[in-house]
């Protein structure tokens, strides 16, 4: 049988609170990159579930287009992650707190 | 000329302006000379408007130039403009007149003094100010003058601010002229109530048709005006500032205190007469109130040892006498005296200033003594003062006192009347006493301190020239008011049309002292004026026997009436029960409300909120830690806080 | 049957997740993202987007999580937060690993092949056809400022990791430190 459409979206959802969990829980910078990359990946299936679902293409568009940015950002985070091991020498974010007060 | 006569206040505010503003780079000589131009130049403006207001025919002798409408708010409109009359004529000329000599005395008299250009700075402002008052065409105006000439006294009197004494003397002027000055803004407020209107003419002719006479709103103006004029022409109660007042620069006191400021009330009261005829009951306390200030401030003249304490308890003295010929009715016979007081008063102060200046600034006569040989100049000026003050005939001062106290025997006071002759004629004896007592301690006997005595020097030229010119004027001044010659009186002539219920209207021929209840018989003029004459002569002899003849019969005296002497010598303790009745209270309360309410609730209020926002603030500091981590959990809350509003329907 | 591919799909979906969250290596939790990467390019497989299926592997799985092992490899290595490096088994339980990946990739892919939908690639909704016509027509604006994005981030990231006054060469040593 055909998979009711709004089960792609639970599932969509259930990524996103993973990686919720990941990004509050985790001390790793590197590790709560990933887990914003896997909040924007559950997005995009959801997006695709949609435009399944409404039988256009839009949804798909826009997921082509958030896979270009999440490219981009990456690039980006990763340079800032790497220049603040430069200058910190630690990637744990609990000792990077230098918005204190 | 006439039509240029608005520029005559406008010509010592430029004065002012250039000295004020230019004190640094304004070299000294010139200042000086720019005051008294600017004065000078005014009196001469006044003199021809004055002539050519005299070749108008007696129903148009009244100009009105409006500079600019000030007030425009409804009902309510009141403009900058001055009003050219006879009767603002006269105080025009007195004010700069009198005040162009003033001014050229002054140059001689602060020659030595480091705040000179700052003193014709203010002399310039004032004599502004005072202009404004004499030549404004509505109340508002003239109140406008009115508070201008209080401001210039204050600066004046506490001239030498750095002396705590004169500070004090300009404060307690300055606020006792307040109080005053809330009578007449009450006043002014009521007669806008009633009258709807602030400009002269139209007051008066309002008043003549919408108030009744002898009921309660005239009255209360009436008195209102009375409590302002109180507080400015220094009556009972409010006179206290200007004994003190004596703390300024002497010229300061011969214009600002004998000659100009403090007729400001009287010429109030008569400029405003249409308005007053129409409140007997007020006019009445404002005559008694004018006596008894007369004998009062004579009783305190009679005892006092600085100089300039006994011509200022004479110039209350005498004030006293024009209020008292304005609550009879006579405005013109108050303006009169007004004049001839300008002269002989301002003579006085002069001369007493040229005196001062001689013993190196030395006030106190028990120090004085045989300075006549000195200064010839000086005691013959003084001498002629005094006797027109003492109201000797042919001198000024005998004609206007002497209309004054005939006008009051015959008002429509009746009986009262009789008795403020009797009252007014007291004084007309004490004042003849003191102010002989004050030539001979100080022209006359023997020099008492020889140091003073032979340093002292005649003043230069530029003060004796004004001294001879004032002279001049009181002995002629008296010959404008001639008694027992209708056609030949100048002022009835002049002025009898526009006062008293005639002003501004077209006037008859009739005399301005509408009051007058008896018939003007002439031989009871004669003979008050006969009587009037003995006292003052009956005056002098007695101090000149005591004073010059038996000094030593002086002590004993004052010993044998040491209680009165002290009591009188204290000014009746005026100001100390002043003090404990007003002043403490007044402190002590606010001291109280000082600490309880500005310290204690609002200072709490204001620092409170400071310490509320502190604690606050550190309760909620920690929350920024500068962990990214808590600041995404924070954000996390708030989206799913969010996302519960709109899911449950919150959002519409 | 659908219904039974998209379950274990999802199941394999939200392991990789927890995987990703819940281990302390971080190398081993990138590991799991590639396959979360891999299983959400079957499921989009199964929604009839062939074109992005593709784009998500080469994309996401094959330039991002390169990007991304690089930089763990390079940092991470160092600092890893717990105690134990995990060392490389040899052996048998090398070969039974490897045995177990081969084997689920070939189940991977029969099922794949089975559950896919979609006829054609180029063809039909939600082909490759439709969403080119889409991109060039509707969605053009986008489409070229996108292309500036990239750019900006090229540079950015360059500009963020160069040390400063040594040119060229100083972005070959990441080792060293201020």
């Amino acid at each position: 049988m055909a998979v009711p459409a709004y089960l792609y979206q639970v599932l969509a959802a259930v990524l996103f609170c993973i990686g919720v969990m990941g990004v509050l829980f985790r001390r790793n910078i590197l590790v709560i990159f990933m887990c914003v990359e896997l909040m924007l990946n559950a997005a995009n299936l959801s997006l695709i579930a949609f435009a399944r679902a409404l039988g256009n293409v839009d949804g798909q568009v826009v997921v082509f287009f958030a896979l270009a940015v999440a490219a981009a950002e990456v690039s980006v985070g990763l340079a800032i992650i790497i220049d603040l091991f430069r200058k910190k020498g630690t990637v744990d974010v609990e000792q990077v707190s230098l918005l204190k007060g | 000329m006439l039509q240029l006569f608005w520029l005559i206040p406008l010509l010592p505010l430029f004065g002012f302006l250039l000295n004020g503003l230019g004190l640094k780079w304004m070299p000294r000589k010139a200042a000086g000379w720019l005051a008294c131009g600017a004065v000078g130049a005014a009196f001469a403006i006044g003199v021809g408007a004055l002539i050519e207001l005299i070749g108008l025919p007696l129903a148009d002798r009244s100009i009105t130039h409006v500079l600019f409408p000030w007030i425009m708010a409804g009902d309510f409109h009141v403009n900058v403009a001055f009003m050219w009359d006879p009767l603002s004529a006269v105080m025009t000329l007195i004010v700069t007149g009198v005040g162009f000599l003033i001014h050229v005395y002054s140059l001689g008299y602060m020659a030595h003094d480091e705040g000179f250009k700052r003193y014709f700075a203010y002399l310039n402002l004032f004599t502004f100010a005072m202009l404004v008052l004499v030549l404004a065409d509505n109340f508002l105006l003239l109140f406008v003058g009115w508070e201008g000439v209080g401001l210039c006294s204050y600066l004046l009197i506490g001239f030498w601010y750095t002396k705590k004494s004169a500070a004090d003397a300009g404060k307690k002027a300055f606020i006792v002229n307040r109080i005053g000055d809330f009578g007449v803004l009450v006043a002014m407020m009521l007669t806008f109530w009633t009258l709807g209107t602030l400009t002269f003419p139209e007051v008066f002719h309002r008043a003549q048709t919408l108030l009744s006479p002898g009921t309660a709103i005239p009255t209360a103006i009436a008195l209102l005006f009375f409590l302002g004029a109180t507080g400015k022409s220094a009556q009972i109660p409010l006179y206290v500032w200007l004994p003190d007042a004596m703390e300024g620069p002497t010229p300061v006191s011969a214009l600002i205190h004998a000659a100009t400021m403090v007729t400001a009330g009287v010429y109030l009261f008569v400029r405003a007469s249409g308005m007053f005829v129409l409140a007997p009951d007020a006019l009445a306390i404002v005559a008694v109130v004018g006596a008894v200030t007369a004998i009062f401030a004579a009783t305190i003249g009679l005892v006092q040892t600085d100089i300039k304490r006994v011509l200022a308890y004479s110039t209350v003295s005498q004030l006293g006498y024009m209020f008292l010929a304005v609550g009879a009715g006579a405005f013109v016979a108050a303006i009169f005296h007004l004049l001839t007081h300008a002269f002989f008063k301002a003579l006085l102060f002069l001369g007493s200033g040229s005196v001062i200046e001689a013993c190196h600034h030395e006030q106190d006569i028990r120090k004085m003594g045989g300075l006549g040989a000195k200064l010839p100049i000086t005691k013959t000026t003084f001498i002629i003062g005094s006797l027109a003050l003492a109201g000797v005939p042919i001198f000024a001062g005998f004609f206007s006192k002497d209309e004054i106290l005939y006008s009051v025997f015959t008002s429509q006071l009746g009986g009262l009347g009789k008795v403020l002759w009797i009252l007014g004629a007291a004084a007309a004896l004490l004042t003849a006493f003191y102010i002989t007592r004050l030539v001979a301690l100080t022209f006359y006997g023997k020099p008492r301190d020889k140091h003073i005595y032979d340093h002292a020097h005649e003043s230069p030229k530029v003060m004796t020239v004004p001294l001879v010119i004032l002279a001049i004027l009181s002995t002629v001044g008296g010959f404008l008011g001639l008694p027992l010659a209708e056609k030949a009186n100048v002022m009835h002539n002049w002025l009898g049309p526009w006062v008293g219920g005639h002003g501004a209207e077209a006037p008859s021929g009739a005399e301005g002292a509408v009051l007058h209840a008896t018939s003007h018989s002439a031989g009871l003029e004669v003979a008050l004026m006969a009587i009037s004459v003995a006292l003052a002569i009956i005056g002098i002899w007695a101090a000149w026997r005591l004073y010059i003849k038996d000094l030593p019969r002086v002590q004993e005296l004052s010993r044998k009436f040491a209680g009165a002497y002290r009591v009188l010598w204290n000014k009746y303790y005026v100001d100390e029960i002043y003090n404990a009745l007003f002043v403490r209270p007044i402190v002590d309360g606010s001291r109280v409300l000082w600490r309880a309410f500005d310290v204690g609730v609002i200072d709490w209020a204001v620092n409170g909120t400071g310490r509320v926002l502190r604690g606050t603030a550190s309760y909620l500091r920690p929350i920024q830690n500068g962990l990214a981590g808590s600041y995404a959990a924070a954000i996390l809350l708030g989206a799913i806080l969010i996302m519960g509003y709109v899911l449950l329907g919150g959002w519409r | 049957m659908e219904l039974v591919g998209f379950l274990l799909l999802a199941g394999a979906t939200i392991a990789g997740a927890m995987g990703v969250v819940l281990q302390r290596n971080a190398l081993y939790g990138a590991l799991s993202l590639v396959g979360v990467f891999v299983a959400t390019a079957v499921l989009y497989l199964m929604l009839s987007a062939p074109f992005l299926a593709v784009l998500q592997l080469i994309v996401y799985a094959g330039a991002i999580m390169v990007l991304f092992i690089f930089v763990i490899m390079l940092i991470s290595v160092r600092y890893e937060e717990s105690g134990e490096a995990a060392g490389v088994p040899g052996g048998a339980k090398r070969y039974t690993a490897m045995g177990l990946a081969a084997v689920l990739v070939i189940l991977f892919t029969i099922l794949s092949f089975k559950m896919a939908l979609t006829p054609s690639g180029s063809e039909g909704p939600g082909s490759i056809t439709e969403l080119g016509f889409a991109l060039y027509q509707k969605y053009m604006f986008p489409f070229e400022v996108a292309s500036i994005l990239l750019l900006v981030a090229i540079v950015g990231a360059l500009s963020i990791t160069r040390r400063h006054g040594r040119g060229l060469e100083g972005n070959v040593a990441l080792e060293e430190h201020h």
